[in-house]
């Protein structure tokens, strides 16, 4: 008896083998968080003004300015602590077909690395859309999107980030002019 | 020239002032009692002509110094005075004739003038529908014109949809033809993968078969070296001379050098299989169990041979065995022998000398089962004992028992789960900040009351309330801070209540880096866990295992008599 009739006979078994191994190894990467969501680590820019490539479309930041216009449900206006302030950031974007950017985050990146999220709990109060990255009219091609940020007020914004957990870790960073 | 509106005042006009003056003479005077009398009346006539008024003024019969009418009766004309009013009527008359001639041209002239006004309107307004009509065609040309346009571009979009669907048809035709190809393809590989399989089964079956047929002719060859055996061993018993049998019948021969020599040293003892048609085994030593099988032909010892066509082993003649001793006859080690493809021997691990001899005793180990060339030879499977059963199946059960005991003992030896994979607890006392990866946070003020206002309604306890002021301020990024809990000194955990709404940290706010948030925190706990409380704060409850959480040991509370009662306030932002 030598081992090519070892193999011969267990020719078999050995195919099943491997599945089984890859189905362990598997489970092992899933317990490691392995397949976990990855966070964003890549970015994507352009110059400030310039139109990104990302996710199969075109975005730019036309502005990013503060703002005061802020007014709750029954248009009154809406006063601010002096510790905060409240930013406006327009995007603009093109892309043939809106569902490729179905479900983006935005974010707006202050010098100091910090990132600010959309409706923050100090904006409660004001009436403002859901920030996205489609328009109400899915047939369009080019369009534009206002977010609103708070931020402290000594904080500077540098850029807004838009991430779609399908394109990570990529993500789009639109730097300010 | 005015014109008269009536025939009387025309008739004064056209000198019939005579009448009317002496008409007019006629007049009233006042006589002197203050009464009024006509100048005409006989009266008057007779006052005139005593002096006691004046007398009427005569009428001045022509002023042209015509001479004066006659006079006539009352209402009464002269013929001429009918000629002549005849002929003023008709003067009168033809003037009104011309008047109403002139009147009547005037009239024309401005009806004429009317009408070319109205006409000259007319035109203007039919010009300027004209215009307008114009216009409005005009518009509808240009529309029409629009329209053919759209239409001329929704037909080119169309004809390029059309040749973009004709173009994705023709590839979708290509790839269909290359998938029904593809699958052509497969079903003719799965046409020979079957045929082969079919051609490997009837292989399988005709193997089975000629195995079989081996098998058989395997056990009629022992079944007859058992009868040669037995006859031999009569031959041996009758007698004691040494000498040699040759077997006969069926061309198959057997030589015995040395049938019932048992020296361990002879080596001219065997069975040989003739060079006839039979077939040929050996044994060295039969009753000595140091036996061996040689098939290598010429050995001088024994021998295989292939010559006969009935010789049962000829479809196997390359794979000979060979069975003897390694240190000679009368060892304990014996060995097989498996020919390699040019013929070598080559030794296989040896086997229990004992079991082999003592099967040998039993039955020579011919093969049962010879195989082809390409196949190697299974040795027949000896029949173990009920004991040799017993003992393997306890070898098993205990290494499958050991096996679960090494693992068993492995995993009470490593490092418990829970203690491994505890939260990261960064500890602080009240009044200090404690920081986190995700947020910092501090525990401002503690204190236990009985009542907790909130929204306006008072909310009893039959336990305490704690009411923890805290400061939370995200680091890096927005966050929550979800999990919120306190421990108190016998282990015991407590989250915070959901009786009444948590102002700050009721796991939906995010909070955003750098904006610190104030606000406080309410928890219900019995009684008798204000002593030694600790506050946990971690960002998501679902995810404790190896996150950062702030633990916060709180003092000793209890309910003061004066802050029985605490009103819960928004959460703001603090510098």
């Amino acid at each position: 008896m030598n081992q090519t009739n070892f193999f011969k006979r267990n020719l078999w078994g050995l195919v099943a083998l491997l599945p089984v191994t890859a189905a362990f190894g598997i489970v092992a990467l899933d317990r490691t968080g392995y397949f976990d969501v990855r966070s964003p680590g890549q970015a994507v820019t352009a110059e400030p003004t310039q139109w990104v490539a990302y996710s199969d479309a075109k975005l730019r930041l036309l502005n990013l300015v503060t703002t005061a216009d802020l007014y709750d449900g029954e248009a009154k206006p809406v006063k601010l602590p002096d510790q905060v302030r409240a930013w406006r950031a327009v995007i603009e974007i093109q892309v043939s077909d809106q569902r490729s950017l179905d479900g983006c985050q935005l974010s707006l990146e202050d010098s100091a690395g910090r990132v600010f999220g959309t409706q923050p709990s100090e904006l409660s109060a004001v009436r403002m859309p859901p920030p996205t990255c489609t328009a109400e009219d899915k047939g369009l091609n080019t369009y534009q999107v206002t977010v609103l940020f708070v931020t402290p007020a000594e904080a500077k914004p540098v850029a807004v980030r838009v991430m779609r957990p399908a394109a990570l870790p990529a993500y789009a960073r639109l730097p300010a002019a | 020239m005015s014109s008269s509106k009536n025939r009387y005042d025309r008739l004064k006009n056209l000198g019939g002032g005579e009448k009317e003056a002496e008409i007019l003479s006629d007049e009233w005077i006042q006589a002197p009692d203050g009464s009024w009398i006509r100048s005409s009346d006989k009266a008057a006539k007779k006052l005139a002509r005593k002096g006691k008024i004046a007398a009427p003024a005569e009428p001045e019969s022509a002023e042209n110094g015509e001479a004066p009418e006659p006079r006539r009766w009352f209402s009464r004309k002269s013929s001429a005075e009918k000629k002549r009013e005849e002929e003023e009527l008709r003067q009168l008359e033809a003037e009104r004739k011309e008047r109403l001639d002139k009147q009547q041209a005037e009239e024309f002239e401005r009806h004429a003038e009317r009408e070319r006004k109205r006409k000259a309107e007319l035109e203007r307004e039919i010009e300027q529908e004209r215009l307008a009509k114009l216009e409005k065609e005009s518009a509808a040309e240009r529309e029409r014109q629009a329209e053919l346009e759209r239409e001329r571009q929704r037909k080119a979009d169309l004809e390029f949809m059309a040749e973009v669907e004709r173009t994705r048809a023709r590839e979708i035709e290509e790839e269909f033809e290359r998938e029904r190809a593809r699958v052509a393809e497969l079903q003719r590989e799965v046409e020979q993968e079957r045929q082969r399989q079919a051609e490997l089964a009837r292989k399988a079956e005709e193997e089975r078969a000629r195995q079989s047929e081996l098998a058989r002719e395997a056990e009629r060859e022992r079944q007859r070296l058992a009868e040669l055996e037995r006859e031999a061993e009569l031959n041996r018993t009758s007698s004691k001379d040494s000498g040699y049998f040759r077997g006969s019948g069926s061309g198959t021969s057997f030589d015995e050098a040395t049938i019932g020599n048992n020296s361990p040293t002879s080596s001219g003892g065997f069975w040989g299989a003739g060079t006839g048609s039979g077939t040929g085994f050996a044994d060295d030593t039969i009753s000595s169990g140091s036996s061996y099988w040689d098939s290598a032909s010429g050995s001088g010892s024994a021998s295989w041979d292939s010559g006969a066509a009935s010789d049962p082993w000829a479809a196997s003649k390359d794979d000979s065995w060979d069975s003897g001793t390694a240190e000679g006859a009368g060892s304990e080690g014996t060995y097989w022998r498996a020919p390699d493809a040019d013929g070598t021997l080559t030794d296989l691990p040896p086997a229990d000398t004992k079991k082999k001899r003592k099967s040998k005793a039993k039955t020579s180990p011919a093969p049962s089962a010879p195989a082809g060339p390409s196949m190697a030879f299974i040795p027949p499977r000896r029949k173990r004992s009920a004991g040799e059963r017993i003992v393997s199946g306890a070898i098993a059960t205990g290494l499958v028992l050991a096996t679960l005991a090494i693992g068993g003992g492995l995993r009470w030896l490593g490092p418990d789960p829970e203690r491994v994979q505890r939260p990261f607890v960064t500890s602080g006392e009240q009044g200090e900040t404690v920081s986190l990866r995700k947020f910092a946070i501090t525990v401002q003020t503690a204190k236990a009351v009985s009542t907790v206002q909130s929204g306006g309604s008072a909310h009893d306890s039959q336990g305490v309330w704690v009411v923890l002021r805290v400061r939370v301020v995200a680091s890096n990024e927005p966050g929550t801070v979800s999990y919120v809990a306190l421990r108190d000194h016998s282990g015991r955990t407590f989250l915070a209540t959901d009786r009444l709404g948590q102002p700050l940290l009721d796991g939906k706010r995010t909070f955003q880096p750098g904006i610190p948030l104030e606000g406080e925190v309410v928890f219900e706990v019995p009684k008798d866990a204000l002593g030694g409380l600790t506050a946990l704060f971690a960002p998501d409850p679902a995810l404790l295992s190896m996150e950062a959480m702030a633990s916060v040991d709180l003092p000793a509370l209890s309910v003061l008599a004066d802050q029985s009662s605490a009103t819960l306030g928004a959460a703001e932002v603090r510098p």
